[in-house]
């Protein structure tokens, strides 16, 4: 049936957008740079990091806010403990943190770890899947992306696989029990960046593989604007980079059998009702190697070898941005590699801190010679 | 029965037969082009004896074929001109010609009958000569010489009737030989029905099987190829217009006779209705391609249409306008159909079908279910690491020598105290897959993509056999063998063996896995007899075969029907198959015999959940085919080394397994020797072994089969 709609859809419309997975060329050349990282700390289920400014790097660990001195290399502190797994956190400016909890909203906590406020609703709506906090240098608030309204942030994937776009971008005063909305239904909206010193917000939606800027201060300009579409992964955090540009993280990679069952509703249906999620067709934060868990043909050892262009279930994605949002470079984490599943990539004091979820590392790379910026 | 197992249900005896398939499978013969016109025409019969009164009556049917043949000999002719590559439109015009030739032969010259016909075939030959001289020798274009000659001959043919037509119409001249041709039957046939079936099968013959016809459709087909083989298609082409003429002539020979005489409408429209029966008859206008019978369908087609419409009474342009797009639609499906059938076959060869495997056994570790997992094969010693490319089975000799078949056509022996030597023992070709030692320590290998072959201990190469009986039910000729996969071979020298599908090979047999229909076979090979033939057919991928300790079954693995059976080849169920294990949690691949009187069964795949869901939808399975390329195709998990124990009831007792495949991924095989079991893998770069502690250190499996040694097979070797 869809085969047929989408047969009639090009004859009608030829000139229609396309959806084929873009190769991974140009910039998105691959490498094993990601692979050949340092690891900075070995964690179980890191989502993301902040730092202080003075060495100290701030990491959220399962439903542990953790601090490691010397940026990984020294001892490790616990700053609080959740009753659920963090899904977000950021560091303001004072020191204090806004994390988002999984299925439970907002807290923001003092530097010293205890919980100041929180808020747990937005629009009247459960805060269920915070993925990404960023403060707003003006005002002092937080801007958040919630991924669904639908889903915990842990039970992302059925959110994927329901076709979901449900999420939204918020602001929050701090201290106040009320969010307020700023854009909705979005396809998993996945990280948040403040821009231009507060004219502007880029975020990113997983669902739709885009990156978007919301302008707050309004004029002539639209509020909402399309920066890069048709990505060939599933974006997640998005921060600056220094010299101007971003760091985009991608949790995982669009395969075209996963774009297929997202199509075939009746194979999708089934699958979700009879299989365990973690054996499903779709993307990972990492691969485990289980005979349970769907193979492809190309994935198949051969001669001993699991070819690393395969199509992967998980894999690690690093893209830097220059200026105007071009992809310059990225490191790579291959299918035959395992730093797989960058939840996030943070650049404090020219080193750049990446997440890998899915093999609970947080990586570090050193400050480049050359990192120059061409945009 | 609740809903969801109705609707299972429902899938699969929707699924069970494919028409898709037997659309491509049909549509690949030869003789299924004709197979359509001809049951349109035995249609077009059938209704008209339904709706026109006396329409099926020998009366009927004798005057029907009379003025029949004459069109016959027409649509040959324009048939052969097609063939050519040309046409030729002048037929209608020189069969008007002759016509009058042969009546002012007979009634003014009073020539003797014999002589009539001839003056008249060589009066058609001679106007087609001309027609072959323009055309072959000027190379002008076929189509506008032709219509030239039609019109020049169709005016030469008004002067001359209307100077004659009253001196012919006086003539008094008889001759029973002249009321033969013109009325008389033998067997219940016109006379002119005779003369049209002598003249298709002498063209037949000569097109189909002589060497000018053999240039003549290699004209038609593509004339720069043909000169380039030394074809002269000048000559060629003149005598193609040649027997046209003569063909027109023949046909206007027995229309004289009928009618004596000659009115301005003969051979009128002709030219296009022979058109249009050919064409219909499926001979294209490209050129090359047709046949004598595939005229005389489209002329019995066209001939009945237009008679039949004409005895209900429509008038006559409602039949010139039914023949123009008769000729209309022919023409677009000529175009058409002759372009894209390679196509359209292909795009309906893989029909997926509904398969369940029923639940999923526990592979968990520690669940006490004979299949848990475990990592008993991780410490495997590797043989040959690196120095053998996809070890698919592997087999020791009496010395302890290790073989195995590679990807290259090869076959290896290792030996030496850790293997360490590496010769390459026979170089057969096609993909070897199942090994096996004979009585006389030949070693017998199912190639695949050749068949049964056999290496003496020399290591010279012999075929045994590469075809078995064709199965006669099938639409395909099976009789080849293609994927031949594994064997074993019996105490009385018969050697079982299996054939994976015959519908794929060797790169695209995962194709079969997904579409889950079953076209493998077991075969049995007679020494004695050297006769081959089929035992088992229809098995979802026919894989692993080994005898029975008793030798009185003989088990086979049917890899994508997930199940290992047994064919029972002596005693009260000799003949009969049954299932020895159901819904396996993988796909079985190779079955060795056991020192302990059980057996080894190797599964090269497990199931993955989402691979029986997958199973269960066959139109997902379709379109995942068709939409994405082979590397995104699901599989079920190859990347994973797993060993099942059976006892010697064949019943599971005990699993080794290598988790994710780190040194034994794809294992496709394993033998038991020496207190050793030795892993082979169809697409791995090593062989392994391990220790089996509880083992015969002994046992080896020639001397399972054959005995020690006597002194009679070492006389023989």
């Amino acid at each position: 049936m869809s085969a047929t709609l989408d047969m009639l859809g090009s004859l009608l419309f030829p000139n229609r957008e396309q959806h084929a997975i873009p190769a991974l060329d140009g910039a998105y050349s691959p490498n094993n740079d990601l692979e050949e990282l340092r690891p900075a700390a070995a964690l179980d289920a890191p989502e993301d990091v902040a730092a202080d400014g003075r060495g100290a790097l701030f990491a959220a660990s399962g439903r542990r806010l953790l601090r490691l001195a010397g940026a990984g290399a020294g001892e490790t502190r616990l700053v609080a403990e959740f009753e659920q797994p963090l899904s977000a956190l950021a560091r303001l400016a004072d020191g204090s943190f806004v994390v988002g909890l999984n299925g439970a909203g907002l807290r923001h906590v003092s530097a010293g770890g205890e919980a100041l406020s929180g808020v747990e609703r937005l629009n009247g709506v459960p805060l269920r899947c915070v993925t990404a906090i960023a403060e707003d240098p003006q005002r002092g608030g937080v801007y958040f992306t919630v991924g669904s309204s639908r889903h915990d942030a842990e039970d992302w994937v059925w959110d994927l696989m329901e076709r979901n776009r449900s999420g939204s971008l918020g602001y929050w005063t701090l201290g106040t029990g009320g969010a307020e909305p700023l854009l909705e239904a979005l396809a998993y909206p996945n990280g948040v960046e403040v821009e231009d010193g507060g004219e502007s917000l880029l975020f990113t939606q997983s669902w739709s593989h885009s990156l978007a800027r919301y302008r707050l201060t309004g004029g002539a300009h639209r509020d909402f604007e399309p920066v890069i579409g048709n990505m060939p992964g599933y974006p997640a955090r998005i921060a600056a980079a220094s010299g101007g540009g971003h760091w985009l993280a991608m949790f995982a990679m669009r395969t075209q059998l996963v774009e297929l069952v997202l199509k075939e509703r009746a194979f999708a249906r089934e699958m979700m009702a009879s299989v365990h999620p973690a054996l499903w067709i779709r993307p990972a934060l990492r691969t485990t190697g289980s005979h349970l868990e769907p193979l492809q043909g190309g994935g198949i050892k051969k001669l001993g070898i699991r070819k690393p262009w395969a199509p992967p279930r998980s894999y690690g994605l690093v893209v830097r941005l220059d200026r105007h949002c071009e992809p310059l470079y990225s490191l790579h984490s291959r299918v035959d590699g395992k730093n797989h599943g960058v939840t996030a990539a943070r650049e404090f004091d020219g080193r750049l801190f990446v997440v890998s979820k899915g093999n609970d590392r947080i990586l570090v790379r050193e400050p480049q010679a050359q990192e120059a910026d061409h945009g | 029965m609740n809903t969801a197992s109705l609707s299972a249900a429902f899938k699969r005896v929707r699924y069970k037969w494919s028409p898709r398939q037997t659309f491509a499978d049909l549509f690949s013969k030869t003789w299924m082009e004709p197979a359509i016109p001809f049951s349109v025409l035995v249609a077009l019969v059938l209704v008209f004896a339904a709706t026109v009164p006396y329409y099926a009556t020998l009366g009927n049917a004798q005057s029907l074929g009379r003025s029949f043949a004459e069109f016959g000999f027409v649509a040959i002719a324009m048939g052969l001109s097609l063939i050519s590559g040309g046409i030729d439109l002048s037929v209608g015009s020189i069969f008007a010609l002759t016509d009058f030739v042969a009546l002012v032969a007979f009634n003014l010259w009073g020539l003797p009958v014999p002589l009539v016909v001839l003056v008249t075939v060589v009066a058609g030959g001679l106007l087609g000569a001309v027609n072959g001289l323009f055309i072959g020798f000027l190379r002008t274009r076929a189509f506008l010489s032709t219509l030239v000659t039609l019109i020049v001959y169709r005016g030469v043919f008004d002067l001359l009737t209307l100077g004659w037509s009253g001196q012919l119409a006086m003539s008094t001249v008889s001759s029973d030989a002249w009321d033969a041709l013109a009325g008389g039957t033998a067997l219940g046939l016109p006379a002119d029905v005779w003369g049209l079936a002598i003249v298709a099968a002498i063209g037949h013959i000569l097109l189909s099987r002589s060497r000018l016809g053999r240039h003549l459709v290699a004209v038609g087909a593509s004339r720069r190829s043909a000169r380039h083989a030394g074809i002269s298609i000048r000559g060629v082409l003149f005598w193609t217009y040649v027997v046209s003429g003569m063909l027109c002539a023949l046909g206007a020979v027995f229309f004289a006779a009928r009618l004596s005489s000659s009115g301005s409408q003969t051979g009128q429209g002709f030219a296009f209705e022979a058109l249009a029966a050919v064409m219909i008859g499926g001979i294209s206008i490209a050129g090359g391609k047709g046949s004598i019978g595939r005229a005389l369908i489209g002329a019995g087609i066209i001939y009945v249409l237009v008679n039949g419409l004409v005895q209900l009474g429509f008038p006559g342009q409602v039949t010139t306008a039914v023949n123009g797009f008769i000729l209309l639609t022919a023409i677009g499906v000529d175009v058409k159909w002759s372009k894209n059938r390679a196509k359209a076959i292909q795009k309906s060869y893989v029909n997926p079908t509904y398969l369940d495997y029923g639940a999923l056994p526990d592979t968990q570790p520690g669940s006490g279910s004979p299949y848990a997992m475990n990592d008993r094969l991780r410490g495997s010693e590797p043989i040959g690491l690196d120095q053998v490319e996809g070890p698919e089975d592997i087999i020791l000799d009496r010395e302890g020598r290790l073989y195995t078949g590679t990807r290259q056509g090869w076959i290896l022996r290792f030996s030496g105290e850790r293997f360490e030597r590496r010769e390459v023992f026979a170089r057969i070709g096609g993909r070897p897959l199942g090994l096996a030692f004979d009585r006389d320590d030949n070693l017998i290998v199912c190639a695949a993509g050749m068949g049964l072959y056999g290496v003496r201990p020399d290591g010279t190469v012999f075929k045994l056999t590469d075809e078995t009986n064709r199965t006669w039910w099938k639409l395909v000729d099976d009789s080849r063998l293609k994927l031949t996969d594994d064997l074993d071979i019996a105490p009385d020298g018969k050697i079982y063996f299996s054939e994976g599908t015959t519908r794929y090979d060797m790169t695209t047999w995962p194709v079969d896995g997904l579409e889950g229909r079953g076209s493998g076979r077991l075969v049995c090979y007679d020494p004695a007899t050297r006769r081959t033939r089929t035992v088992v057919h229809d098995v979802r991928f026919c894989n692993g075969v080994c005898l029975s300790h008793d030798a009185r079954s003989v088990l086979f693995c049917e890899t994508f029907g997930l199940r290992l059976m047994r064919y029972w080849i002596e005693g009260p169920k000799r003949g009969k198959v049954e299932v020895a294990i159901d819904s396996l949690p993988g796909c079985p691949d190779n079955i060795n015999r056991a020192s302990d009187g059980g057996y080894w069964l190797a599964l090269v795949a497990m199931r993955a959940p989402v691979y029986d869901v997958a199973m269960r939808m066959p139109g997902f399975r379709m379109r995942m085919i068709k939409e994405l390329p082979f590397d995104e195709w699901l599989f079920p998990g190859i990347n994973n080394g797993c060993i099942v124990k059976l006892d010697a009831e064949a019943r599971p007792v005990e699993s080794y397994w290598d988790p994710g495949g780190e040194s034994h991924p794809t294992l496709t095989s394993m033998r038991e020797d020496r207190g050793y079991l030795y892993l082979g893998g169809l697409e791995n770069n090593r062989i392994g072994r391990i220790r089996l502690p509880d083992a015969d250190p002994e046992w080896t499996s020639c001397e399972n089969y054959w005995g020690k040694r006597g002194t009679a097979a070492r006389a023989n070797g």
